[in-house]
């Protein structure tokens, strides 16, 4: 059964006043699955929390944090709804997983000491990357060999995002260090309730990044960058050590004249990945780095910022008709700006777009052209 | 299952390669019965998981396999064409190739899973593929990850778990190849004889 009280400790839920901002909000809820956070919590509240582990709602969230800025007492819905997960995996209740849970196994199977992968292959002969001993600045590469592994059918290359965060690095003259024995960050493992797993390769990562002896680490994954940054300090421990991800970073080089990039003035526009806009409140960043490339071409959506909407699934879970549908949705939004390509930070918001993508009846004019922010920038180079 | 009841009549301490075969219904596990009906001599050391067809098997199952403590994984399905539901194996082989490529980069070796097409009349094919594929995981040695003990327990073969742990540590050395060797030697010898079906 649910800890109400150590719930409420840590996310205020009691407090909460059902005044439904949070439901009117919710994409889920906007989109027609019968979810609503309100009434979630209202239960709750009245004390019916028994059910709580067994409700399949719990599952539903996307955790994408739409609804606690707008809540009264700043609810954390999102948290709530992990620590409630945690609850019921360990009660045998374990959610949808999508693709039969096959990504939080390869998650799961990377938590094993003794792995040895091949997670380097996508390393071009021409980069100057340090893959053992020690260096200053550490690129945390994430699963991107992963993605383009198991989702090879989108014909992703993931990967790609990888070569060019380290072709800018190499072009300011940093020799970065990517870990081969790096492992997952975790992310979807302590968002899907599988919190031990998660503390497994926290452990894992935090021995290894020290080992390097790395003063920064970059990123061009928002959800590893949300990771290392606050569930490995709650967690693991906290690194210590200053983490970017790579829009700070790149907008830094620029404001800093270190990097010039060129424009093409072709339309662009920004989907702002949940962990990295409204979660880590990088929002000006990215817009910084696209301005810079795409001049007075670049476009915002209607709903873009600290408004940004999810991209409708979030750790491998619930994918369902409702997530098709606020995929379906975005994708419109994006191609009534009439932009070129939508650009965004987070490599699984790809993942998810190009996926809705392969629907056939999915409008032509929502066929837009879904890149990584750190392509567009080495692009640009 | 055969398999089980031989490893612990056996006992002399010897790591064994845990095997899983998914075996679809209408072909393989037929295949398999052929096998049996014909008293074709073939190793014991593999557990059969019977599916209603080879495209039902999914990554994800292989990759649970491999999580529990599995060295070794087979699939196995009707021929191109002959499908009970059509076009069943052409989703085994999209699984197939998505499968392999993950495992790659999880760095477990190739030969470690494998895609068959054994129809209900090869009963013969099925004995000397199972023969094959035991004799090639237990040259390949224990998965690279080490055994959940958990599993093991459950399993009440916490004994010889402790054994391929042990293994999996030693694969690491130099020594590695040689030792597979001389386990496949011995194995070789010990799956040779009599299997029940």
């Amino acid at each position: 059964m649910v800890d109400i009280n150590a719930l409420n400790k840590d996310t205020d839920v009691l407090s909460c006043l059902e005044c439904g901002k949070c439901t009117a909000v919710c994409p889920v809820s906007r989109l027609g699955q019968s979810f609503s956070p309100r009434s979630l919590l209202s239960n709750v509240v009245v004390g019916d929390y028994d059910g709580l582990t067994s409700d399949k709602r719990t599952w539903d969230c996307l955790t994408c944090g739409q609804c606690q800025p707008r809540c009264p007492h700043n609810i954390d819905f999102s948290v709530f709804c992990r620590k409630v997960r945690r609850e019921a995996v360990s009660l045998g209740n374990s959610g949808d997983k999508s693709h039969d849970g096959a990504l939080h196994q390869i998650m799961q199977l990377q938590s094993y000491e003794n792995l040895k992968q091949n997670r380097l292959d996508w390393i071009p002969e021409d980069a100057k990357v340090i893959t053992e001993g020690e260096g200053g600045v550490l690129y945390f590469v994430g699963c991107l060999p992963y993605y383009d592994a198991y989702f090879d059918h989108l014909g992703l290359d993931s990967v790609n995002i990888a070569r060019s965060t380290v072709k800018i690095l190499n072009h300011l003259g940093i020799e970065p260090v990517v870990m081969a024995d790096e492992r997952c960050c975790g992310h979807d493992l302590i968002w899907s309730g599988l919190e031990d797993d998660f503390i497994k390769l926290g452990r894992h990562n935090v021995e290894a990044i020290k080992k390097t002896g790395a003063k920064k680490i970059v990123f061009s994954c928002a959800e590893c960058y949300r990771t290392l940054n606050k569930e490995y300090a709650e967690f693991v421990e906290p690194l210590g050590i200053e983490m970017q991800h790579m829009a700070q970073f790149i907008s830094d080089q620029i404001a800093e004249g270190a990097l010039d990039l060129k424009g093409h003035g072709e339309a662009l526009t920004f989907h702002d990945p949940c962990r990295l806009g409204r979660q880590m409140g990088v929002i000006d960043e990215p817009r910084s780095v696209l301005s810079t490339i795409a001049g007075e071409g670049f476009v915002e959506m209607e709903r873009s910022g600290k408004n940004g909407i999810c991209c409708g699934t979030s750790s491998w879970m619930n994918c369902s008709m409702t997530s098709k549908k606020i995929q379906s949705a975005r994708l419109a939004e994006a191609g009534a700006t009439g932009a070129k390509a939508m650009v965004t930070a987070c490599p699984k918001c790809r993942i998810h777009f190009e996926c809705t993508k392969t629907d056939p009846t999915l409008p032509e004019e929502s066929r837009i052209e879904i890149k990584d922010l750190t392509v567009v920038a080495a692009e640009a180079l | 299952m055969a398999g089980e009841k031989k490893k612990k009549g056996s006992g002399n301490g010897q790591w064994e390669p845990k095997i899983l075969v998914f075996a679809c219904n209408w072909c393989s596990y037929a295949g398999a019965d052929t096998a049996g009906v014909s008293r074709i001599q073939y190793s014991p050391k593999f557990r059969v998981i019977r599916v209603m067809c080879s495209g039902r098997v999914r990554t994800s199952y292989i990759l649970k396999a491999f999580q529990l403590g599995a060295d070794g994984v087979l699939v196995s399905g009707c021929h191109i064409g002959d499908c009970h539901y059509i076009f069943g194996n052409h989703r085994a082989l999209e699984m197939y190739d998505r499968t392999t490529k993950t495992l790659k980069v999880l760095g477990f070796e190739d030969e470690r899973i494998r895609l068959e097409w054994v129809s209900a009349a090869e009963g013969p094919k099925w004995g000397l593929l199972i023969d094959e594929f035991v004799e090639q995981i237990t040259k390949l040695g224990p998965s690279p990850i080490n055994l959940p003990t958990a599993v093991v327990e459950e399993a009440g073969e916490a004994k010889s778990a402790g054994e391929a742990k042990s293994a999996g540590e030693a694969k690491s050395a130099e020594t590695a190849k040689s030792k597979a060797e001389k386990k496949s030697k011995k194995a070789g010898k010990s799956g040779k004889k009599k299997a029940k079906v």
